[in-house]
């Protein structure tokens, strides 16, 4: 008997030794101080998929002076920018967040120390999103109030255990290693398999009216401005002045398409609404701090970008190149993006991409964007018909067909 | 603490065990028992340190009350024990359930806090009863108050049972190899604590999204069609199986591994061929505390067979109200009782007409008859509420139909054959084909064919009582080591995906 417990419990304690080493070296989701050693666990595939626990604890050990905010859209954008070359730069874009918890990260972002530039991406929804899941106030430096706190043990543990002792972590370690080639382009990997996730997807127009269904299915709910959580953004702006950062604001360029889908959804005079709120609080808080507002843009809209052609339905070929789909830019766009914020030279810039908005020019820019907006709807009636029939089989015809009359 | 976490199994069971056979290893007994008492209190104050107090109140209480009925019975201190009990239980379980009942017959706009149910109390409460009864009979001994804080609160058994008695804990602890490690309770207790918690976080844990998701959609007011009905009733039935199994492993692991005996509670319920059967070999000692606390005292068979079956169906239907204060319990306990009330009947006709007859074809009618029974009880066991239940009901029975996923192509020219029986070919949303009736079939297999726990390991458990073939029965060999700590290393694993055990809301 005494045999068959030491064999037991040396062939199980070996065993999870040899796991917990692995996990902690391949370190596949960031958690530990493991050496990042190139080919082996430098490139980290998976963290990804556990951003929400990862992020916390990468960026206060990057402690980087560039940080990118946002949803999945900005998760896109690239940090290999000239814009900020030769700073440290971290995108900590987190999909399927709300504002809130944008703000949070940054807070903890900005306690953890260094942060001076902030490029936030703003998307209009994410002002009415829940709280995610998997996100938690226990990770990060600051509490909501901005005020520090100290590193708490037991939270990391409650994240580290798992990531030395699951299976999950396993798996990931595994795929790590695995899947270091894939490294090389390692900021601009989407854009890298673009092809092959293209034509699994069956096409691009696919990809976008998979996307538009899953817009008209959600039935967004009829949420006013004065229920959204603007009080985030407020306190956002807020702590952004007190720190001094430099921050950089920006409204997501959403396809001409989806823009189309809103309004038949009756929801475009709610962002006309919510972006005239937008200018008007950074205006306050600008005043309130005795600064200047940040620099605000608004690259959605009708412009050469977000009104690209699409590719016939079924042509897998062919890919686009500012977009996935309706709601996700492409790392082309990214980049120019960044270079208009920060006005580095780029040459594929149009002109009519991104306007900086300000109390002064709020007003004259929305209503041009009624003009463009007709002009767009006359020269694509195959588009306008294509979402007109999504919307009539998911029972939103009655209303579409009077958006369609009125606009006709 | 769950004994399916990290900190658990990591942390405190090591740390009990070491330091308990420390203290006790230099004779120290009563000091062993403090710190097993002590240890116990702080697995269960992890969970709940709110209700500590409340659980020594009880356990005080009830030793006092222990001590006065031994040294002289008095029925009015029993009454008044036993009652005092049923009342911290009635409170802490069913008040809110009283409440909202009487507001709804009664109209009323009544309304009480939610009063959170303290972890184990309708454990600890039935065990204390069954001690007072005892003491006032004068069938218990005289205790110390350290030991019985032991028989009340040792945590392999506090928090969902096996329901003990007295009479079989405490002489245990009088065995002074009790107080020493030993390697042969260890490696039995190792053994079957990891087989239960493999069956805990392999089989049951992978089993409960299917069950989640069809009692969900019910609850929605999402019709079910047969199959998916099916596969989530079936899910279920599985999932509490393996649930309940492995806890009661683990607990016979634990207890084990101090060289404690706990009783058997959970030995192949679904092998039953009878629903006599199956509450011999569900939840034993519940029933076995039902049976002598309960049924009994109101009578049992002695007073003509209304009166029996009567007392059958209160007994079930207490039992059933017993695991939750709500609607949904009293019928799947009437369910039972009913049952089992058929089942006796059934039972009597048989020697009334002299059949007596037992064929192999004979005993699976009986064997797939009695899960049947049980599984549709499990739906109002498992449903949210009433209307749920019934809607799953409707699915079981065809009510909403028979559709099979995907374009029934697979089945050639028998397709045809099923269309025209009534089966149609669609998607369905909780029902995967061939692979779901794959799953469900193994398991059905697994648990009317495999040998059980307490088989697989008959010659160290009770040697000389078991039917396994010889070939996959444990043994302290070094492949049996290696074997079973690989099933470890894949249980401990997937620890991260924390799931309670479903007998702790009990």
């Amino acid at each position: 008997m005494q045999s068959y417990v030491r064999t037991f419990l040396t062939t199980l304690g070996g065993a999870l030794l040899l796991v917990v080493g692995f996990n902690w070296g391949m370190n596949p989701y960031g958690l530990f101080p493991a050496p990042a050693i190139t080919g082996i666990n430098a490139y980290k595939p998976e963290l990804s998929r556990r951003q929400y626990v990862a992020y916390p604890y990468e960026v206060t050990r990057v402690r980087p002076q560039v940080i990118i905010l946002g949803t999945s859209r900005a998760m896109h954008i690239p940090t290999d920018q000239t814009a900020w070359s030769g700073k440290r730069s971290y995108n900590l874009a987190l999909a399927s967040s709300s504002f809130y918890e944008q703000f949070r990260l940054f807070q903890h972002a900005v306690a953890s120390g260094g942060v001076e530039t902030v490029l936030w991406g703003i998307d209009l929804f994410a002002f009415v999103r829940q709280s995610h899941p998997d996100f938690s106030e226990r990770r990060l430096r600051v509490d909501p109030q901005g005020r520090v706190q100290g590193f708490n043990p037991t939270s990391y543990l409650r994240d580290a255990i798992p990531g030395l002792l699951s299976g999950d972590a396993l798996r990931s370690s595994v795929k790590t290693l695995h899947r270091q080639n894939e490294a090389e382009d390692m900021d601009r990997r989407l854009h890298a398999n673009k092809p092959a996730r293209i034509r699994s997807a069956g096409g691009q127009r696919r990809m976008f009216l998979r996307l538009e269904q899953g817009v008209v299915d959600l039935r967004p709910g009829e949420s006013q401005v004065e229920n959204m959580d603007l009080d985030s953004f407020r306190h956002a702006l807020r702590f952004a002045h007190a720190r001094g950062i430099d921050l950089h604001l920006f409204i997501s360029p959403e396809h001409a398409r989806l823009l189309e889908l809103w309004e038949a959804l009756e929801r475009g005079e709610t962002i006309v609404k919510l972006k005239r709120e937008l200018v008007r609080m950074n205006h306050e808080e600008a005043e309130r701090a005795g600064r200047r507002p940040f620099p605000l843009w608004d690259f959605g809209g009708y412009n050469s970008i977000t009104t690209e052609e699409l590719p016939a339905l079924g042509d897998t070929e062919t890919h686009m190149q500012w977009y996935w789909e309706g709601s996700h830019y492409s790392e082309a766009t990214a980049d120019l993006i960044v270079a208009r914020v920060f006005g580095t030279p780029h040459s594929d810039i149009p002109r009519d991409f991104g306007v900086q908005l300000d109390s002064g020019n709020v007003d004259g820019y929305l209503m041009s964007a009624r003009a463009a907006r007709a002009a767009y709807r006359s020269a694509h009636p195959a588009d306008i018909a294509e979402l007109d029939a999504l919307l009539r089989r998911s029972g939103r015809a009655s209303r579409h067909q009077s958006m369609a009359d009125s606009a006709g | 603490m769950l004994f399916n976490s990290f900190e658990f199994i990591f942390v405190f069971l090591p740390v009990t065990l070491l330091v308990f056979w420390r203290i006790g290893g230099i004779g120290h007994h009563r000091a062993a028992i403090a710190w097993l008492v002590g240890a116990s209190l702080f697995f269960y104050a992890w969970w709940s340190p709110a209700y500590l107090g409340l659980i020594l109140a009880s356990m005080l209480f009830n030793y006092a009350v222990g001590v006065a009925l031994g040294s002289r019975p008095h029925k009015g201190l029993l009454v008044f024990g036993v009652t005092a009990n049923l009342a911290l239980l009635g409170y802490y379980k069913y008040a809110n359930f009283f409440a909202s009942t009487v507001s709804d017959l009664g109209g009323l706009n009544w309304h009480l806090e939610h009063i959170v149910l303290p972890l184990a109390i309708s454990f600890f409460t039935f065990q204390q009863i069954a001690y007072l009864v005892d003491a006032w009979k004068g069938e218990a001994r005289e205790y110390s108050f350290l030991h019985y804080c032991l028989f009340v609160v040792f945590f392999p058994q506090l928090i969902a049972g096996p329901i003990v008695h007295h009479r079989e804990m405490l002489p245990q602890f009088a065995q002074p190899n009790v107080y020493r490690m030993n390697h042969g309770f260890l490696a039995l207790g190792l053994s079957i604590f990891t087989i239960g918690l493999f069956k805990k976080v392999v089989l049951a844990d992978n089993l409960a999204p299917y069950a989640s998701e069809a009692f969900a959609a019910v609850a929605r007011g999402t019709p079910l069609t047969f199959f998916e009905a099916w596969r989530g009733t079936l899910a279920y039935s599985f999932q509490l199986y393996f649930d309940f199994s492995g806890y009661s492993d683990m607990a016979i692991g634990l207890a084990a591994m101090f060289g404690i005996r706990l009783p058997l509670n959970f030995a192949s319920p679904y092998k039953a061929t009878s629903i006599i059967e199956f509450w011999k070999r569900w939840h034993m000692t519940l029933s076995r505390f039902l049976r002598d606390y309960l049924y009994f005292p109101l009578g049992g068979n002695r007073k003509g067979p209304v009166r029996r079956y009567l007392n059958l169906l209160l007994t079930m239907v207490l039992g059933g109200l017993w695991h939750g204060a709500a609607w949904t319990f009293v019928a799947w306990g009437t369910l039972h009782g009913i049952f089992l009330i058929i089942n006796h009947a059934w039972r009597a006709l048989r020697k009334r007409l002299g059949w007596s007859g037992d064929s192999a074809l004979g005993d699976w009618t009986a064997r797939v008859l009695t899960f049947l029974c049980v599984a549709l009880a499990w739906v109002f066991f498992r449903a949210a509420d009433f209307d749920s239940a019934m809607r799953m009901m409707q699915g079981l029975f065809g009510l909403n139909g028979f559709v099979w996923p995907g374009s029934g192509a697979e089945f050639g020219i028998v397709g045809l054959w099923l269309f025209d029986m009534g089966i149609q070919f669609a998607d369905t949303d909780y029902f995967k084909g061939g692979r779901d009736v794959l799953i469900m079939g193994l398991l059905l297999t697994f648990v009317w064919r495999a040998p059980n726990t307490q088989e697989f390991m008959a010659d160290h458990l009770a040697p000389g009582t078991d039917k396994t073939p010889p070939t996959i029965r444990w043994r302290p060999t070094r492949a049996w080591a290696m074997l079973l700590s690989g099933a470890a290393l894949f249980s401990v694993l997937r620890l991260s995906q924390v799931s309670e055990f479903l007998y702790f809301q009990f």
